[in-house]
């Protein structure tokens, strides 16, 4: 690639980066919004599958943009979601909820880096 | 067929904004794609047979229509039966990549991805598949 194409490819992934650290809080609503109602409504159905996707979305999304530490975190609170899926008999709240405060923290702190 | 004679269109359907706009970016700094971008599976149905893609990048998991029932939809279109599907997916156990191979796609690309290289990794598929 050109070396001018690149620069300007950086600068706008860089721009991109900003944009979806600034939004990680929302998307961090969404998830405990959505661990809120599936507690509540139980852990299968559409709150489960919105709550999946959300998780699913952030691991991916998170490393895409530089938020490594972030995808990880997703992708471990949606490694679980997915045992629940699989076997709702094993499920264990407390693990999970565990995973999803350290989710958080670590949004909180990728925001503030950001 | 050439694959670097002309630009390559692609169909890229993702429901996601922000990894939508960075795939965009990447495929259209690289300077050989033409891309074309729907939000949903419903959209891609209807613009694919007026954009004719050489090369379909499906995100798996989306609301409404999921990634796979639009793969089986395109392949059911005459003017997609045969067009090289490609999986974004941040499902990347061996036995998923797998399962995707067998039901039809040609490559799976795993999120999180480098935006930085994904042209040159489309680009690779379109070879493969279309020849040098």
């Amino acid at each position: 690639m050109d070396p001018e194409i690149r620069a300007a490819l950086e600068r706008e992934l860089r721009e991109l980066a900003l944009d979806f650290a600034a939004k990680l809080p929302a998307r961090m609503e969404d998830i405990r919004h959505a661990w809120q109602q599936t507690d509540r409504a139980g852990w299968t159905g559409a709150s489960f599958d919105t709550l999946y996707r959300h998780c699913h979305s952030l691991a991916g999304a998170g490393g895409t943009f530089g938020f490594d530490d972030v995808g990880s975190a997703a992708r471990t609170l949606t490694d679980w979601l997915k045992h629940v899926r699989d076997r709702p008999a094993e499920r264990d709240g407390a693990s999970g909820a565990d995973m999803l405060v350290q989710l958080e923290k670590t949004v909180a702190a990728a925001t503030q880096r950001a | 067929m050439n694959a670097e004679a002309r630009r390559m269109r692609i169909l890229y359907v993702e429901d996601e904004p922000d990894i939508r706009e960075v795939t965009r970016l990447a495929l259209e700094f690289s300077g050989r794609f033409e891309v074309r971008i729907c939000d949903s599976g419903d959209q891609a149905l209807r613009e694919s047979p007026s954009f004719k893609p050489d090369l379909i990048l499906l995100d798996v998991m989306m609301p409404g229509m999921d990634g796979l029932t639009l793969m089986n939809r395109l392949r059911a279109e005459a003017q997609t039966e045969a067009t090289p599907v490609v999986f974004m997916t941040a499902k990347v156990q061996s036995s998923e990549v797998s399962r995707y191979l067998d039901l039809g796609a040609v490559s799976v690309i795993p999120k999180p991805f480098d935006p930085r290289t994904l042209g040159d990794r489309v680009m690779d598929i379109l070879v493969k598949h279309h020849g040098s």
